[in-house]
């Protein structure tokens, strides 16, 4: 093997954003919990920093992979990643109220972070396979209802982040599959009418699919004062804490995440700590690393030799850009709480992992579109 | 292997990209179109971002580290303590002493846990869950915005939350206080304030006068005069407490603690931005605590005069003593009295009931102020003063007394009797006052009456009656001078409207509707005293800071003036000293001899009782001393004492011997007297 070749080829501009976000992640890790565990203050960061260290290692040898493996597993991929969101339901374990997690003995273990990496490679692998039926409903379709499974699987636990992750990351693909326009008019209508009949029809009728508590969540962001002790509290909490960050952050007089005040502070409010810690310009390099990494990306995906590559970098760099607009969003209460974590930033072992396995996934991609004809030769022994 | 094959020939020098199983397509979209649209969307989402991040941090970010701050530090008041209250000597009635009460911090009881706990802390301080919910529930009204009162369900699922530590018991014991601390964890949000309570060293002295303190309510809150006021705010609620509470509440302290969200306070060094609290003022009062003792004292002998008398009825009264020339009250004694202290630390069911019981005859009552009857005979020098004033007759005018008037040419024919039953002869004024003729005034009365005006009215409400004295604290009741005009208002039927010879003559000798408070008496008296100067009575005397400088003089504005002539003057105060001094004077039998000059006029006021359904006498004396150069003025009121110089001016001379620091054996009542 020619590791020269190997190493010449590397996306050093995506490993350095996506190791900064990391570093910066486990530093606001520690600020986050070192006072939650009397005498501990490295717990978190330690854990943290394990699944740092496994997801390295499982992205080196995924960007050693020829990610053209996946297609041939892909069905089996499918299964998987449905059975371990199925199994969670009766064997997790319960915090909070959901099941989210499986206690494998030594670590916990998030499913549906798993998952995400899993159906990522297997719907990405079906549509590309089918690139002779663009634009037929049929693929469109049927990619949706592949993700419908685990999405109905992983809303039971309950995870809403995790299930409109995955459905972002699905519209994402097909986006990138070159489903045509119409396709996504008719799925934006008739999202927007289920939502309506939802909301509005059926609890005349007296079905209430989704319970009022669920509806007043999603919409608090829009009048925070409305609950200040109740649904509202998160999100001003989290607005005072990013607010006093004002321009260059308030250092150890944090106060809103010393003192507690800021709820979920090493997960969904992981840019909150960031940002009164380090105000706003520490929380323009965190979206300056961001923006390097979603235009890695998408420039892999204009790279890739072939589409497969294309539709998984532009789906992977979509889902970044998803999940950070939603989750700083939330944050600093122009989107509603929804549960989904900061890529790469938020604690969280399982998620940790697969985004290193992403960004492995995107080497891959990236080694085998820039290794032209004549190095490849001496790629291959 | 690891690096597979992958296709054989590189992108670029293929037109179309294409998987492993690729067939040839027709058409295959543009990445990079869709790429570039994807970059517009995250760079218009990373604007957003930023543009947010902009308003709140660059633009707001101040406002937020406040928000941020009021979040960590949480004011802890300390309570600052209120002012004592002294008699014009410096003698302390109400003082502080140290007490713990027992409150609640809902922003930190954690969500769902306020009903359990609720009913824990309403077993450990021996009250119903009920009560505890509702002061919680009430402490919570005056801030809520909308003016709706808060459902315990909304506090209990903790969409209402307060700040403030709500006291749910004033006073609590060392037991129950203990017990809370040695199971705090058990009770989140449960503090232990220290805090101030009423003590009144003198027991009951003047009880009705100093009223108890409460906290500040809904509609108080509202008014002007407790503007500045937060809700939770120990405010007096009655008496001197009220009518000074800005002077002797002072200003309470602030201290700022750390706390996490948990309400839990972090052990740093004290936070800066906190207040000392500011102890109240100390109010220096008008009342002489011995006066004071002995008018309460007075009350309890004329009482018993009055039962040993027959008057078995006889439970209650009210005395007032009067500086003459300036208003200043040196004392004011109601009886029944009642403990104060039974309201320090919250009113206990048990004693509010007593206090309430129509048989403890209402000790609450300011019978001073508070209730106004008729004044009978102490009325005539008034009387004197309007005939006078107004040329109805003059001091050499006689009338023949042979027991009974009869009104001149009404058709009613009612027969007034004299109390004297057989006459009192022929008479002139000074003699009428000095033997309390009824029969005089009743003359008097009906040429008042034959005149068709109001003169007789007018003077009575010049010289203090038919309106509130003014004096300084609250409650006081305006008393009645019956007028034509009150007539026609106050009655229904055309034929009540009437304005009858029977009412001036009535009125003539304080009888019919005419109805005075004893400090309504004591002021008019105090007119007669010192020559017209009507005195605005008053208990406040100065408010001194606790360094002991006096911040202000409570003297009240210049008093008005009455016109009487000299002539008029020396008649009345002839009169009154024959009553008290000559051997005839109705209260000659008590003041006879007195070493000094008193003078002083009876009264046996008829008051409807309809508890018994039939009239029933009210012991009066007015009187002041000395009679050549009034210093005092001394009112008592016996209730149902029968006669005025049987129990109501032995129990005067009571005062006057504590006023001149005399010592007598406690006089007997006249045997015969108005």
């Amino acid at each position: 093997m020619d590791w020269r070749a190997y190493l010449r080829h590397l996306d050093y501009i995506l490993i350095a954003a996506a190791l900064g976000l990391v570093a910066y992640g486990v530093t606001m890790i520690y600020f986050a919990t070192r006072h939650d565990i009397g005498g501990q203050p490295l717990r978190f960061v330690i854990q943290q920093l394990v699944a740092v260290g496994v997801g390295l290692v499982a992205a080196a040898v995924v960007s050693l992979l020829d990610y053209e493996i996946y297609r041939r597993f892909q069905w089996v991929m499918y299964a998987f990643a449905v059975f371990i969101v199925a199994v969670v339901l009766p064997f997790g374990e319960v915090v909070h109220g959901a099941r989210r997690w499986i206690d494998l003995g030594f670590q916990s273990f998030q499913p549906s972070a798993l998952a995400v990496l899993l159906l990522a490679l297997s719907i990405g692998a079906y549509l590309a396979d089918r690139m002779d039926m663009l634009g037929s409903k049929r693929v469109t379709l049927i990619a949706l209802a592949m993700v419908a499974v685990p999405v109905f699987l992983v809303y039971r636990e309950p995870d809403f982040g995790s299930a409109i992750v995955l459905v972002a990351l699905t519209m994402a693909m097909l986006y990138f599959y070159g489903t045509s326009w119409t396709h996504f008019a008719v799925l934006a209508g008739s999202g927007i009418a289920a939502f309506v009949v939802a909301l509005k029809v059926l609890p005349l009728a007296g079905i209430h699919l989704i319970q009022q508590y669920q509806i007043d969540r999603l919409f608090v962001f829009l009048n925070v004062g409305h609950n200040p002790q109740g649904s509202g509290y998160n999100i001003i909490q989290s607005m005072i804490a990013v607010g006093s960050g004002a321009l260059t952050g308030r250092g150890d007089m944090a106060t809103q995440t010393a003192l507690d005040f800021l709820p979920e502070h090493h997960t969904d409010f992981i840019f909150a700590v960031l940002s009164e810690r380090n105000g706003f310009l520490g929380a323009l390099v965190l979206i300056a690393l961001y923006g390097v990494v979603i235009w890695r990306c998408l420039r892999i995906a204009t790279l890739s030799r072939d589409m497969y590559g294309s539709i998984l970098a532009g789906g992977i760099g979509v889902m970044v850009l998803f999940q950070v607009f939603v989750n700083i969003g939330m944050t600093i209460g122009i989107m509603p709480v929804t549960g989904i974590p900061l890529p790469f930033l938020s604690y969280g072992g399982t998620a940790m992992i697969a985004f290193l396995m992403f960004v492995g996934l995107l080497e891959a991609i990236h080694l085998r579109a820039t290794v032209t004809p004549s190095t490849r030769g001496h790629l291959v022994r | 292997m690891l690096l597979g094959p992958g296709n054989d020939e590189g992108r670029r020098s293929r037109p179309i990209r294409s998987g492993r199983r690729d067939r040839p397509i027709i058409q295959l979209p543009s990445v990079a179109l869709r790429v570039a649209i994807m970059l517009g969307i995250a760079v218009a989402l990373f604007g957003i971002i930023l543009f947010r991040l902009w308003f709140l941090q660059i633009l707001s970010g101040q406002q937020f580290v406040a928000q941020a701050n009021d979040n960590r530090l949480r004011s802890v008041k300390i309570l600052a303590p209120r002012g004592t209250i002294t008699d014009r000597n410096g003698e302390v009635i109400v003082q502080n002493r140290p007490g713990l009460a027992v409150g609640v911090r809902l922003m930190d009881v954690p969500a769902g846990q306020l009903d359990g706990e609720v009913v824990d802390l309403a077993g450990a301080l021996h009250v119903k869950p009920g009560k505890v919910r509702r002061k919680i529930v009430d402490h919570l009204r005056p801030s809520w915005p909308t003016g709706v009162p808060v459902a315990w369900r909304a506090v209990a699922d903790g969409k209402v939350a307060s700040l403030d530590l709500l006291v749910i018991k004033e006073d609590a014991s060392r037991k129950v206080v203990s017990y809370l601390l040695e199971h705090r964890l058990s009770f989140p949000g449960v503090e232990i304030q220290k805090n101030y309570l009423r003590d009144y060293p003198q027991g009951d002295l003047a009880a009705q006068l100093f009223g108890n303190l409460g906290e500040i309510n809904k509609d108080q809150l509202k008014e002007q005069r407790f503007k500045g006021y937060a809700p939770g705010d120990m405010v007096g609620q009655s008496g001197l407490e009220w009518s000074y509470d800005r002077w002797l509440r002072g200003r309470d302290g602030m201290a700022k603690v750390e706390v996490d969200a948990h309400g839990q306070p972090k052990a740093h060094a004290p936070v800066p931005g906190g207040r000392l609290p500011e102890p109240g003022d100390t109010l220096v009062t008008t009342i002489d605590a011995k006066v004071q003792a002995k008018a309460e004292e007075a009350l309890r002998y004329g009482i018993h005069l009055a039962n040993v008398n027959g008057e078995v009825a006889a439970n209650g009264g009210a005395a007032v003593v009067l500086d003459a020339k300036n208003g200043q009250v040196l004392a004011m004694a109601s009886n029944p009295t009642f403990d104060p202290s039974v309201y320090v630390g919250g009113l206990s069911v048990k004693d509010n009931k007593k206090l309430q019981d129509p048989h403890a005859n209402y000790p609450l009552l300011n019978r001073a102020i508070m209730e106004s009857k008729a004044v009978g005979s102490t009325f005539k020098p008034i009387d004197t003063v309007a005939a006078l004033e107004e040329g109805v007759i003059s001091a050499g005018t006689t009338f023949f007394c042979n027991g009974t008037f009869i009104a001149p040419n009404t058709l009613d024919r009612h027969v007034f009797r004299c109390w004297a039953l057989s006459g009192h002869g022929t008479l002139d004024l000074v003699q009428a006052i000095t033997q309390s003729c009824d029969v005089y005034f009743y003359n008097v009365g009906y040429l008042f009456y034959q005149r068709k005006g109001t003169e007789l009215e007018d003077w009575a409400m010049r010289l203090g009656m038919n309106k509130p004295t003014g004096i300084d604290i609250p409650g006081e009741v305006s008393g009645r001078v019956p007028t034509p005009a009150w007539k026609r208002s106050y009655f229904k039927t055309a034929v009540d409207k009437i304005w009858n010879p029977g009412d001036s003559i009535q009125l003539a000798v304080g009888q019919g509707f005419m109805e005075a408070t004893p400090l309504q008496l004591a002021t008019s008296y105090a007119a007669i005293a010192n020559g017209g100067t009507i005195v605005r009575p008053h208990l406040g005397l100065k408010v001194v800071d606790p360094q002991g400088k006096t911040v202000r003089n409570l003297e009240p504005a210049r008093p008005h003036k009455v016109d009487i002539s000299q002539s008029t003057l020396d008649t009345v105060r002839q009169g009154l000293v024959d009553a008290a001094n000559s051997a005839s004077g109705t209260s000659a039998g008590v003041f006879g001899g007195y070493p000094v000059t008193v003078a002083g006029k009876t009264g046996t006021a008829e008051v409807y009782d309809s508890s018994v359904m039939h009239n029933v006498n009210y012991a009066w004396y007015a009187s002041y001393a000395p009679a050549n150069d009034p210093k005092y003025v001394v009112v008592v009121m016996i209730e149902k004492g029968g006669h005025g110089g049987a129990v109501a001016a032995p129990a005067a001379r009571l005062i006057y011997d504590q006023l001149f620091r005399l010592q007598s054996n406690k006089p007997a009542g006249a045997v015969r007297s108005d």
